[in-house]
């Protein structure tokens, strides 16, 4: 969407024309539930943060400075949340990340749960950025799946340049050997069952 | 026990790859650089792994789940902390504010015009006022009066910025140009035969501003000046 038309429908909206909200929710929910995704690595709290997200900037679009994206603001407030809600239920998160990702008590390395869930592309993806510090999945989600150039990752998590490309270097090489572990891990796997 | 993983990573060629792959992601690899990581994934297996891992990598990255229609949910909940307009009422507001928005746009657009055509129009600080009675009585009360103004010229010339020498007086800043009906009454040899407006930094207190301007039927002009 151009920006100037964005303008104009966050301007509408703003005047409380429920089909310029429309309008700025599905051009821009799809990105940010999978920026949150990710981010997360669940999709429940996805689709909490991001419906939370639309309504705060919904109900506060005059707070809008059209100098930045209408995206990138979003995306802030989404963290923010997200950050917030981290804070919040860690302990409640955390177990259910654990569960949701390791199976019910079994060891990570078991048949029962490699054979059954981890032969996932999504899940060895989400492995891999598991491995990374918030920071880090952060940037490469940003840079990677959104597309986000760097300057602007930069300003949007207040860091230099060379610092989100030191992210980026470290963070793939993480990622890699992670899916390398994975795979090492399948292989054992599949000679366990043969 | 040697470690031949990490033995393999700090290789020369492997760092090598390592930067070429950060260099092609971020879409900063020359022809030069492509050609070298396409010959060491070729000659090395390991570097091949790697650049095929990270490529698996980021193509998973960019392909994004599927994600909820969040849509209703969303509008509903906005709906109940803040109602939304008719469709009418917000495309009248958005359509005010528009208006408003042009409307601002071709006066600011329309000063910036007036200013540079007529600057005295829209610059009321900068018009110059008639401080002589220098009015239109005939060639030698102007010539008397031109006198006048010449010997504040002379005043104030030395304790202002400089510019271009027009005959024996500064001429600075020809912004404005003169439109005059007909030629002006100047002491010949003083100022000049054209007349010129003199004008000294405006930014300057004690900038004196010397112009003329026409008169009808008689020869003789007024002259205005006026000090900042």
């Amino acid at each position: 969407m151009l920006r100037a038309q964005e303008r104009i429908l966050i301007e509408r909206a703003a005047a409380g024309d429920r089909d310029a909200a429309e309008r700025l929710i599905r051009a821009h929910q799809e990105s940010l539930y999978a920026y949150m995704v990710r981010l997360s690595g669940r999709p429940d709290v996805a689709e909490d943060i991001v419906q939370e997200a639309f309504v705060r900037v919904l109900t506060h679009l005059d707070r809008f400075d059209p100098q930045f994206r209408f995206s990138t603001w979003l995306f802030t407030i989404a963290k923010r949340l997200y950050v917030n809600a981290c804070q919040k239920h860690k302990p409640l998160y955390d177990s259910d990340v654990v569960m949701s990702r390791g199976g019910s008590g079994h060891a990570p390395d078991s048949p029962a749960i490699t054979g059954e869930t981890r032969d996932n592309a999504r899940e060895v993806l989400q492995e891999a950025l598991d491995t990374l510090s918030d920071e880090q999945r952060e940037v490469v989600v940003l840079f990677h799946q959104q597309s986000w150039p760097i300057a602007l990752i930069a300003q949007h998590m207040n860091m230099p340049e060379g610092t989100v490309k030191s992210h980026l270097h470290r963070s793939r090489k993480k990622m890699r050997t992670a899916l390398e572990a994975t795979v090492r891990r399948r292989e054992s796997v599949a000679e366990v069952w043969r | 026990m040697i470690d031949r993983t990490r033995a393999h990573d700090d290789a020369p060629e492997h760092v090598d790859v390592e930067r070429l792959l950060d260099a092609m992601f971020a879409g900063e690899l020359d022809d030069d650089g492509a050609e070298r990581l396409s010959n060491a994934v070729l000659r090395n297996a390991n570097a091949a792994k790697n650049v095929a891992r990270t490529r698996w990598l980021i193509e998973s990255l960019r392909k994004r789940p599927a994600a909820p229609d969040l849509t209703n949910r969303i509008l509903a909940d906005v709906g109940s902390r803040r109602p939304w307009a008719s469709a009418r009422v917000s495309r009248i507001v958005t359509i005010g504010r528009i208006a408003a928005s042009f409307a601002l746009l071709a006066a600011l657009t329309g000063a910036l015009v007036t200013r540079r055509m007529a600057p005295e129009l829209v610059m009321p600080g900068a018009t110059g006022g008639p401080l002589t009675n220098l009015v239109e009585h005939g060639g030698v009360e102007v010539a008397d009066g031109v006198r006048t103004v010449l010997g504040v010229v002379r005043t104030f010339r030395p304790i202002s910025v400089g510019g271009a020498e027009a005959g024996a007086y500064t001429v600075a800043d020809r912004r404005a140009e003169p439109r005059l009906a007909a030629p002006t009454v100047w002491i010949d040899g003083e100022i000049t035969h054209v007349p010129t407006p003199i004008r000294f930094d405006p930014n300057q207190p004690r900038t004196i501003w010397l112009r003329a301007a026409p008169a009808e039927g008689v020869e003789a002009r007024v002259a205005l000046f006026r000090a900042h």
